[in-house]
């Protein structure tokens, strides 16, 4: 297993100050979703756990090892990221989009092997993307374009999958499609999960555990049923929440929400 | 097997019949038969033996390694700047190399090839990487603005030399690119460096291939990006100012071959870097023909005129990709 854990992490960017004393163990082997308003560093943490940003302060361990000290390709073996906008400059064949994904299990020089295909075939599969991985990136929809990225997270093989915002851009078919295939994969595969999402009930239904931000600093962390409160509505999005129980899961679930007292254009809104 | 390779035997042949389109045709044309027994029983008393063999064949000859040179050399630097405008000229090698060679030439009079394939080298790296420097992280556009502005100011510093020097004889052809005048000799040099450059290319398609993709799939992927950017740039710019050193100022091959490649075959460098060598060997091989044809009309010229047609297709039909 892999264990990273997040150390006094600040980061700043353009002298901005991003991330502000983070600290935080990922729970392995479990789902866990941040959540919090625009801007609060969601998608700057998981970019400095896999590496595109570095920490100003503090650092990132995986098991105990700090990844400013390990190579650039053992980082990638143990942990893959979704991007947010994973717009391409450029056209390719799913098969070969995915086939990046074995990159750094590549030596110098060395080119695919047959156990790589079929790894790579694995992920396809495992998505429902093997139907259109002769097709070109250009040509899918937005739903399987999503899961071609995620197979590309799979065929990387990393213990710890981070999903920033996959979601995004999609209907509300596809973003369940997509989340369900998360879940499913951590229950296989007991894969370390780390999600950005904006849907409150979708992190609630997906999460073993929630962590949530606000301005660069973490405000709590914990089973959405113990943080999820009216009261961290109201502190961290500034929204008036109704939470309820879900019958079914017994987990809570945001039945309705609606700003506090204020005026859009004339109209009186939440009062 | 991938079927991107499936073209494979058809573009060979393709190559090949260049080769003797090109040996057949020209100020004098000869017949196929001619061409046969130069390869194959070469007889040095017959006149037309000797022209095929001592002039002709090494001109084809260098027009397809030039030709194979530039297009891998553009496909390469398009990549790796992500700019779709990139190719040897634009970025400043043809003139770097020229006024380096120049130099060569002035300040050791009986210069040798190696030694101005080698000044070439150190011209076109100089001013490709100010260049490059200067249009770091900006669009194409300043790309073509800083590119065309610089190697201007480097053709005239050329151009003072050789007029205070009365060198003019010694260099029209490297201004005007060409393949006239080559030896089997200067081949004997340049096909051994080529084979060498392209090797490391090809050895390193994946890591242009990571490249091609942006910086943040480099670093999710772990890529060594500085190392491989800068290692695959220097073997560009060196193939680039090779083919300088041979056939003089070549301009548009290195951009036209890379994108028709890249239209045909997509963006994966295992198949762009040797697909896009074998077009511009015989894009070139042709164009030099067509040139000798038509009463040695600079070859820069017949290239615009065969590859424009295509490049306006192209850009017809992806423009809206690279805007």
């Amino acid at each position: 297993m892999t264990n990273v854990t997040l150390k006094d992490i600040d980061v700043e960017l353009n002298e901005r100050k991003i991330l502000n004393n983070i600290n935080l163990e990922l729970m392995e082997g479990k789902v866990t979703t941040i959540i919090g308003p625009n801007g609060c560093g969601k998608s700057t943490m998981l970019k400095t756990i896999s590496r595109i940003i570095s920490a100003k302060e503090g650092g990132v361990y995986i098991n105990d090892m700090n990844i400013r000290q390990m190579k650039s390709k053992e980082v990638a073996k143990k942990v893959s990221i979704l991007s947010q906008r994973n717009g391409l400059q450029y056209d390719i064949p799913v098969k070969d989009l995915v086939s990046f994904s074995r990159y750094p299990h590549l030596k110098r020089f060395q080119s695919l092997k047959p156990a790589d295909y079929e790894i790579i075939e694995w992920a396809l599969e495992e998505t429902g993307a093997v139907e259109f991985k002769e097709r070109m990136m250009s040509e899918l929809s937005g739903g399987q374009a999503q899961r071609v990225w995620i197979s590309l997270l799979l065929a990387q093989e990393a213990d710890v999958l981070l999903l920033d915002e996959p979601t995004t851009f999609l209907d509300i078919h596809h973003q369940l499609e997509t989340l369900n295939i998360v879940k499913r994969l951590n229950d296989d595969a007991r894969q370390t999960v780390v999600m950005v999402l904006h849907d409150i009930n979708h992190a609630i239904k997906y999460s073993d555990n929630l962590v949530i931000m606000k301005a660069g600093e973490i405000i709590t962390t914990g089973h959405p049923n113990e943080v999820l409160t009216n009261g961290i509505l109201n502190d961290v999005f500034n929204i008036n929440g109704k939470i309820s129980i879900d019958p079914i899961t017994n987990k809570p679930i945001l039945a309705d929400y609606d700003l506090f007292c204020e005026t859009v254009k004339g109209v009186k809104y939440g009062s | 097997m991938d079927r991107r390779w499936y073209p494979m035997p058809v573009i060979l042949m393709g190559v090949f019949i260049s080769f003797i389109a090109a040996m057949m045709f020209g100020a004098d044309s000869y017949a196929f038969s001619d061409i046969w027994h130069v390869i194959f029983n070469l007889d040095m008393t017959l006149q037309s033996h000797q022209i095929l063999y001592e002039i002709r064949m090494p001109r084809v000859l260098a027009a397809l390694v030039a030709g194979f040179m530039i297009s891998v050399s553009g496909l390469v630097l398009q990549s790796v700047t992500h700019n779709v405008l990139s190719e040897p000229s634009i970025l400043g090698i043809n003139a770097g190399a020229n006024l380096a060679i120049i130099l060569a030439a002035l300040i050791i009079p009986a210069v040798s090839f190696a030694g101005i394939m080698v000044s070439g080298f150190i011209g076109g790296m100089a001013v490709g990487l100010v260049i490059l420097g200067v249009t770091r992280h900006r669009s194409p556009l300043h790309l073509i603005l800083a590119g065309a502005g610089i190697s201007l100011f480097i053709y005239a510093i050329t151009d003072f030399l050789v007029l205070a020097n009365d060198m003019g004889q010694y260099v029209a052809f490297f201004t005007a690119g060409g393949v006239a005048g080559q030896s089997m000799g200067n081949l004997a040099i340049v096909v051994p460096v080529a084979i060498l450059l392209v090797t490391g290319l090809y050895l390193m398609a994946k890591e242009l291939d990571v490249l091609l993709f942006g910086d943040e799939m480099a670093l999710s992927l772990g890529q060594n990006r500085a190392l491989y950017s800068w290692l695959t740039l220097i073997i560009a710019i060196m193939l680039a100012s090779v083919a300088v050193s041979m056939v003089g100022n070549v301009v548009f091959l290195g951009l036209l071959v890379p994108h028709i490649v890249k239209m045909i075959f997509g963006n994966m460098h295992r198949f762009t870097i040797i697909y896009s060598g074998l077009f511009g060997a015989t894009i070139f091989a042709l164009s030099d023909m067509l040139a000798r044809i038509f009463n040695e009309t600079p070859v820069n010229a017949v290239i615009a005129m065969i590859g424009l047609p295509f490049f306006i297709y192209i850009i017809k039909k992806r423009g809206g990709q690279y805007a």
